[in-house]
């Protein structure tokens, strides 16, 4: 055997045959490792591609047939993914900025004539644009769902303090079990650990697909024409509590006397319930809050006759409600926990919105 | 015959004497020390044997009553009427059905398909899969949608007040009532019967 | 001198001067730490030389020092060379310790835990440096480590080693071997991705087909932890994987190499006569000394195997890395490791029990009794000529059977599904689709179909398909077979069908026109025209059809490419065409004697960063 002959039988070969295989392996390694940034960077990309393309695949056969193949929405079932407004893009904000920077040169002291004119000039051009702007925008507007080009960024709507990555990746774990007041049926919940079908590692794959529809600066007022239903806004409970509106505040038996002189709207007052207000959230299951169904019979009949409700000085069901939705922490229904109710509707509500409330109330009890 | 058969055994006994004799071994009884290192022995060996016993019941899985994996006691007050919209019990992922016939089948409420939780409804009387529409009859049957076969049926031991009782069968087929009277419905949730196709 | 070199040492320098003093410290502390050798006995052996002081100091590593103890001071020249032992036990010796090392370094980076396995892994690949290179070594010294076992197993049996006395060794070997092969497989489950799960799943599924059923049920639950290999099941191969079996491996390798010792190495065949054993008997001028000759020779085979293995690793293998485990979806062409194919292909056989449980262990028991079995004295292959030929005859089956054991072997998937398969498979086991690699650039919006390849010439193309679009736009006959009924109108042309069908599979289009594949694309040229032509080869099952495929770009670096198959339906049973008297296959007809359409369409997605390219069998 001439290969044993030629590197076994002498010392001298095995010996110059380890040298030279320790050598090699070592700077094979050293290769591996010169190359190992870029492998790893490579290997980032390939995976995140593969996952948005495993995300595609998911989206298709779970998600579309609610938020729409191209992620447009669907009327009235559910709410654009593939839209400006919830990747948060102002199409004014160049404008904006701009105009913000002239009116603090304008303002600023030793501004030339010239320059003040010129400024001038360049503002009412910024003007005409922004109403074309809007102009172009007012379809959107107009659509289904409540786009605000002016407030555009979906998650400061929301109030939402994690990132965009977490809002979706949140929503699609847990669902929207409460979205059945703005869309016919709720968001199922899609991860395993809160009873849905998918794994956390699809959850990111579909998030991760989701995101990949946001064009960053390069959004245009096409993509938000092209949505066909905007996600509906939950009422802001600020613009409620501005100053000019009277709220009921929480003295029982003057709200009491006050609302005589409101007709309450049952249909409104429904609205209000289930939607803004939310107390159909709670109220809706009796494990978390009563019923709403029965609310005046059983404060007439049980709650009245309760000693604490008498020590409070309420004497009859309408009281009895009023003082329950302001001050909901004086009387805690028996076996149920106290400090779940906002204690704050009495600076949310008008006198015309607890007529409405109520009128709902007594409507729910004939059923 | 029988004269061949008398004969043999004194041509032994008349052969044996004339053989070379085996070289005899003298095996002592064992004395008492010995005997006591026997009995440890044997002792050592329970132990180990019922050491491996343990261990084996130490590592297999074990699944309580009334938890997945466990078997479930169904109270008869639980089980549908025949033809009624079917019980689901949560805790065990699965639907009791009871079907026209009065038979009754436990259905793993898992889809086929890709794992969704299908629901009964009952203005269509069928299961129905939120996720992607797969249907199924009330006994589990395939009707349509992209799932590849029937509900998986739980095996089910029907008790009855009469002391009978009825296990599912292999693919978990519907356990026939036959007019008796349910005293209690075991559900093993261990044990998944999966059938072929639409069957 | 004391114990200690130190205390005395600053009268050492007082009475020797310092360089002799410090010569005669280190050389003292060299002997003690190879336990009998100081720096001249080391320097001879370097040299080549022979021991100048006796007794031999190149024996005393041997008797006093813990690590030689177990190695023998000298071996016969015949089994230092390259036959007859290829250095496959010292290499399996090797690879259980460089697998013990690469594992636990692996071990770094792991949690076995469903939740997270498979993240760490991806972490492995992204973000740890040398972490792919430390996965592939480990998983290429375990593929390895499989086959030196083998061999080394193989080698022992046509040398005929296991002859008297060594017939415990082997039969430790066989324990070892067992063990090697379990280390792997369990191995394979950690991963937690979908060829793991499969592989191991399969594996488990064997174990509950064990008789009677409450053992097969019960083992089953012991080793998958739960009625589904889940938390439960991956914590417990991973605690086989790390720490029962290493340790039973640690365990039998002591045992196994402590009866190599006993027995000395068997000596090639030739050179012993007939029933005897002189292995131990070494004469003066055969002896090759362990330092510094074998010693040499064994660091080398381990420099070069290290060496290859390295070289495997950075240029031509990687560890396989597939998608999450989904318990919901099995893959098609699901497979076992590649040692364990002969049993998957015996279970095609039939029966779970007999081919999955009776027939390894008794081929085990087979291996394990062997040297008792075949007592004959003579260890040349003259006088093996029976015991040669159960050997030849056993591989040759076992070869048969892991052929058979390929998941293309004997598993009958519809015509439509495996030419639509070929295309769009994920990447496993070394192939993916062909639509795969092309190029994302190359990847032009459009719709194209196979017809365009049944023109005669390229410049015809253009009119094929043209026609072929009008063809579609014709309206259906009256009574002829749709195959979608949407809930509005009947479909009126094959257009609207195949659109409504399209429609299903979350593919809104409003009209079907085809283009020919534009020229500057010609990989997804090249495989729209060998759909066309597989739709050919299975022209029988598949009659009349014809493909399709579309591109639609879904985002700015993502494409979504549908493949379909429209023919009309033959009568299939058990996987194969029938066939009418006049050898065409039988159509199947509905009550107005139309062919029934069938259907058939798939679809995958391409990001531009996904680099599914260089995959062999593409």
């Amino acid at each position: 055997m001439n290969l044993q002959r030629l590197l076994i039988e002498k010392m001298e070969h095995r010996i110059l045959v380890g040298t030279v295989a320790f050598l090699a392996t070592i700077a094979i390694i050293g290769w591996i490792a010169i190359n190992e940034p870029g492998r790893m960077a490579a290997f980032e990309r390939q995976f995140s591609g593969r996952s948005i393309e495993r995300g595609a695949a998911l989206f298709a056969n779970n998600c579309s047939t609610c938020h729409g193949v191209d992620g447009l929405g669907v009327v009235g079932r559910a709410p654009a993914l593939n839209s400006p407004y919830l990747f948060g893009h102002d199409f004014f904000a160049e404008i904006n900025r701009e105009q913000q920077a002239l009116e603090a040169e304008l303002g600023a002291e030793g501004t030339t004539e010239a320059r003040v004119t010129e400024i001038q000039a360049r503002l009412t051009e910024l003007q005409t644009q922004r109403a074309t702007l809007t102009q172009q925008l007012q379809a959107a507007v107009d659509a289904p769902g409540d786009y605000d080009p002016a407030a555009p960024d979906r998650l400061v709507n929301l109030g939402w303090g994690g990132g965009l990555y977490n809002f979706v990746f949140t929503t699609l774990v847990h669902g929207r079990p409460t979205s059945s007041s703005y869309w016919p049926q709720p968001m199922a919940a899609w991860a395993q650990t809160a009873g849905g079908p998918l794994r956390n590692d699809q959850l990111q794959d579909l998030t991760n697909y989701i995101l990949n529809w946001d064009k960053g600066d390069d959004w245009t007022t096409e993509d938000a024409l092209a949505v066909r239903q905007h996600p509906i806004r939950p009422v802001d409970a600020s613009t409620v509590v501005a100053s000019d509106i009277e709220t009921v505040g929480r003295d029982v038996p003057a709200i009491v006397a006050e609302l005589a002189n409101y007709t309450g709207d049952v249909q409104n007052g429904m609205a209000l319930y289930n939607g803004a207000l939310a107390c159909a959230g709670c109220h809706m299951n009796a494990a978390v809050a009563p019923l709403t169904e029965g609310t005046w019979t059983r404060a007439e009949t049980e709650r009245l006759a309760d000693p604490a409700v008498q020590a409070l000085g309420i004497t009859d069901p309408l009281s009895y409600v009023v003082h329950s939705i302001v001050l909901p922490n004086e009387y805690i229904s028996p076996g149920y926990p106290a400090g779940v109710m906002p204690q704050n509707f009495g600076d949310r509500l008008t006198y015309q919105d607890m007529a409405d409330l109520v009128a709902y109330l007594q409507s729910q009890d004939q059923q | 015959m029988a004269s061949v058969v008398s004969t043999e055994p004194q041509a032994k006994v008349t052969a044996a004497p004339q053989q070379k004799a085996a070289p005899h071994v003298e095996v002592a009884a064992p004395n008492r020390r010995e005997f006591l290192y026997y009995i440890w022995g044997a002792s050592i060996a329970m132990l180990l044997g019922g050491s491996g016993a343990a261990l084996i019941w130490f590592a297999l899985p074990r699944f309580a009553e009334g938890t997945f994996g466990g078997v479930f006691n169904i109270a008869p007050d639980r089980i549908p009427q025949p033809d009624a919209p079917p019980t689901q019990v949560p805790e065990g992922r699965f639907w009791i059905s009871n079907t026209p016939d009065s038979a009754v089948v436990v259905l793993y409420g898992v889809c086929t398909h890709l794992g969704c939780l299908p629901k009964w409804s009952q203005s269509n009387h069928r299961f129905e899969c939120p996720c992607h529409g797969s249907k199924f009859e009330l006994n589990g049957r395939y009707i349509e949608g992209p799932a590849p076969r029937s509900l998986d049926r739980f095996e089910t031991t029907v008790t009855f007040t009469d002391g009978s009782s009825a296990v599912s069968n292999a693919i978990g087929d519907p356990i026939p009532l036959n007019g008796r009277s349910i005293a209690n419905v075991a559900v093993n949730t261990g044990r998944r019967l999966r059938r072929a196709g639409t069957e | 001198m004391s114990v200690l070199p130190f205390p005395s040492f600053l009268d050492d320098i007082k009475e020797k001067g310092l360089k002799k003093a410090v010569f005669e410290g280190v050389n003292e502390v060299v002997e003690r730490a190879t336990a009998g050798m100081n720096l001249q006995d080391i320097r001879e052996a370097l040299r080549g030389e022979a021991p100048s002081r006796k007794p031999n100091p190149r024996l005393q590593p041997h008797a006093d020092g813990f690590w030689l103890h177990m190695r023998p001071s000298y071996f016969h020249k015949s089994v230092t060379g390259v036959y007859p032992e290829f250095r496959l036990g010292w290499l399996s010796t090797y690879f259980v310790f460089f697998e013990t090392i690469t594992g636990m370094l692996l071990m770094v980076w792991y949690t076995p835990s469903p939740d997270v396995a498979y993240a760490n892994m991806l972490a492995m690949m992204s973000n740890v440096p040398l972490g792919q290179f430390m996965r592939d070594l480990h998983r290429l010294g375990a593929e390895a480590m499989v086959l030196i076992v083998t061999l080394h197993m193989l080698r022992t049996f046509f040398t005929a080693s296991y002859k008297k006395p060594r017939q415990f060794t082997w039969a430790s070997g066989v324990v070892l071997v067992i063990l090697t092969y379990f280390l792997s497989f369990s191995g394979y489950l950690l991963p937690w991705d979908q060829l793991a799960l499969w592989a191991v799943t399969i594996g488990a599924s064997m174990v509950e087909a064990a008789p009677p059923e409450i053992v097969g049920t019960n083992l089953n639950l012991l080793l998958r932890g739960g009625p589904d290999i889940g938390a439960n099941g991956l914590l417990r191969f991973y605690l086989l994987h790390v720490l029962l079996v290493p340790a039973l491996l640690f365990v039998f390798t002591g045992v196994h190499y402590y009866k190599v010792i006993v027995h000395g190495h068997s000596l090639p065949p030739r050179e012993e006569n007939i029933g005897e054993d002189t292995a131990k008997r070494v004469p003066l001028d055969k002896r090759v000394y362990f330092i510094p000759d074998v010693l040499t020779s064994e660091v080398m085979w381990i420099a070069v195997t290290t060496l290859i293995l390295v070289v495997l690793v950075t240029w031509f293998f990687h560890a396989p890395l597939e998608n999450h485990a989904d318990p919901q979806v099995t893959p098609l062409g699901t497979t076992a490791p590649w040692y364990f194919l002969w049993i998957q292909g015996a279970l095609k056989l039939g029966d779970k029990v007999l081919w999955g449980i009776i027939f390894p262990t008794v081929f085990l028991v087979f291996l394990f009794i062997w040297p008792y079995i075949d007592t004959a004295p003579s260890r040349r292959w003259a006088h093996r000529r029976i015991q040669l030929t159960v050997g030849f005859a056993l591989m040759s089956l076992m070869v048969i059977f892991s052929y058979m054991g390929l998941p293309e072997f004997g598993v009958i998937n519809s015509a439509d599904v495996t030419v639509m398969h070929h295309m769009t498979m994920e990447p496993a086991h070394n192939y993916m689709g062909t639509l795969r690699p092309i190029p994302y650039d190359e990847l032009t919006p459009g719709m194209y179909t196979t017809r365009e390849f049944h023109a005669e010439d390229e410049s015809q193309a253009s009119a094929v398909v043209n026609a072929f679009n009008a063809e579609l736009e014709l309206p259906l006959a009256e009574n002829a077979p749709r195959f979608m009924t949407p809930a509005g109108a009947l479909p009126a042309t094959l257009e609207e069908d195949v659109i409504a069908y399209l429609d299903t599979q979350q593919l809104p289009i409003a009209n079907l026109n085809f283009v020919t594949v534009p020229t500057t694309s010609p990989e997804l040229r090249e495989v729209v025209a060998e759909f066309a032509h597989e739709l050919e080869l299975y022209e029988d099952e598949l009659h009349n059809a014809w493909g399709g495929v579309i591109v639609t770009e879904v985002q700015e670096n993502l494409k979504r490419i549908d493949v379909f198959v429209r023919w009309d339906d033959v009568v299939v049973e058990n996987g194969k065409v029938v066939y009418g008297e006049d050898g065409e296959p039988i159509l199947r007809l509905d009550e107005n004697g139309n062919p029934i359409p069938r259907l058939n369409a798939q679809h995958i997605f391409i990001h531009r960063e996904s680099q599914y390219f260089g995959a062999p069998g593409t």
